[in-house]
C-alpha cells in the first residue's frame, strides 16, 4: 500500500521535481542524483506523506525539493569556487556536464548557452514548463507563487531566450529587408 | 493575462520556432523511461540499508574480545 502510493508519487513527480532540480545546478548528473535524495527521503516520511491531503503533497515534495537543492550548493560551495578560479570562468553555471552537453549536442549549443544565462529563477521556471511538462497553475502551487506570476515570468524568459539566441534579430533583419 | 497574452509578446513564427527548439532539446536531457526505472529501484536498493539493516548487521556481530591472533600465537611467542 505504502509502496503503491510512492510509486504512484514517483510516476507523477518525479519529472517535474527532475526540471526543478536541473533548472537549479544546470547538471543532468546532479539533477539525477538529487532526485534520488529527494525520493529517499520521501520514502522515509511515507507515514507522513499519507496523512497528508493530496493538494498539499506536491508544494511539500518541491519544498523537500528546495532544501535539498540548499545542501547540495552549501555542500559544494567550497568546490565550486575552487574549480571557478582554476577555470577562470566567471558565469557559475556554465561547466560541468552541461559543458560535456554541449559538446555532444552541436545543434543545442546556443539554445543551452542562451538558457545557462537566463537568471536562476526564470531559468528554473522555463525548465518546468518544458522538461517537466507543468503549466503555470502546477508551477505555481509547486513554489508557491501566483500563476499570474509564474506565466509572466515563462514569457520574459522565452524573450530573453529568443534574443539570447537570435531568433528576434532574424525577424528584425526581416522586416527591414521587406520595407526596402 | 492567460498564456495567450504572453505568446502574443512574441511573433507568431518565433514562438513557433522556439517551442520547437524547446521540445527537441527538452527530449534530449529529459530522463529517459531505463534512467527513470534504475533511479527508483535503486532509491529501493539504498532504503534497505536502513535503522533495520545495520541493526542487524551489527546484532550478527559479536564485539566480544576477540583474540586476532590466536592463543598458539601467544604460545610460541610469550616472553
Amino acid at each position: 500500500m505504502r509502496k503503491d502510493l510512492f510509486h504512484e508519487l514517483y510516476v507523477r513527480y518525479s519529472s517535474q521535481v527532475f526540471a526543478y532540480l536541473f533548472g537549479r545546478t544546470s547538471s543532468k548528473d546532479v539533477a539525477a542524483d538529487l532526485l534520488q535524495d529527494v525520493f529517499l527521503r520521501i520514502w522515509n516520511r511515507m507515514e507522513a506523506v499519507e496523512q497528508m491531503p493530496d493538494d498539499q503533497r506536491m508544494y511539500w515534495i518541491f519544498s523537500i525539493t528546495s532544501n535539498k537543492v540548499k545542501d547540495y550548493y552549501r555542500k559544494t560551495s567550497n568546490q565550486k569556487k575552487a574549480e571557478e578560479n582554476i577555470r577562470g570562468i566567471n558565469n557559475p553555471i556554465l561547466g560541468g556536464d552541461l559543458s560535456q552537453l554541449l559538446e555532444k549536442r552541436e545543434q543545442f549549443r546556443d539554445l543551452e548557452s542562451a538558457i545557462s544565462s537566463l537568471p536562476e529563477e526564470l531559468r528554473c521556471i522555463l525548465l518546468m514548463k518544458v522538461i517537466g511538462e507543468m503549466n503555470s497553475s502546477q508551477i505555481g502551487a509547486a513554489l508557491n507563487i501566483p500563476a499570474g506570476t509564474i506565466r509572466y515570468k515563462i514569457a520574459r524568459a522565452r524573450q530573453l531566450l529568443a534574443q539570447n539566441i537570435g531568433l528576434l534579430e532574424t525577424e528584425a533583419a526581416g522586416r527591414s529587408s521587406t520595407h526596402e | 493575462m492567460n498564456d495567450e497574452f504572453f505568446e502574443k509578446l512574441l511573433p507568431v513564427h518565433v514562438n513557433r520556432q522556439l517551442d520547437e527548439l524547446l521540445g527537441n532539446w527538452a527530449e534530449h536531457v529529459r530522463l529517459s523511461p531505463v534512467e527513470q526505472d534504475d533511479l527508483y529501484n535503486q532509491i529501493f536498493v539504498i532504503k534497505d540499508l536502513d535503522y533495520d539493516w545495520w541493526h542487524q548487521l551489527f546484532a550478527s556481530i559479536s564485539f566480544k574480545n576477540t583474540n586476532v591472533y590466536g592463543n598458539s600465537w601467544f604460545g610460541k611467542n610469550a616472553v
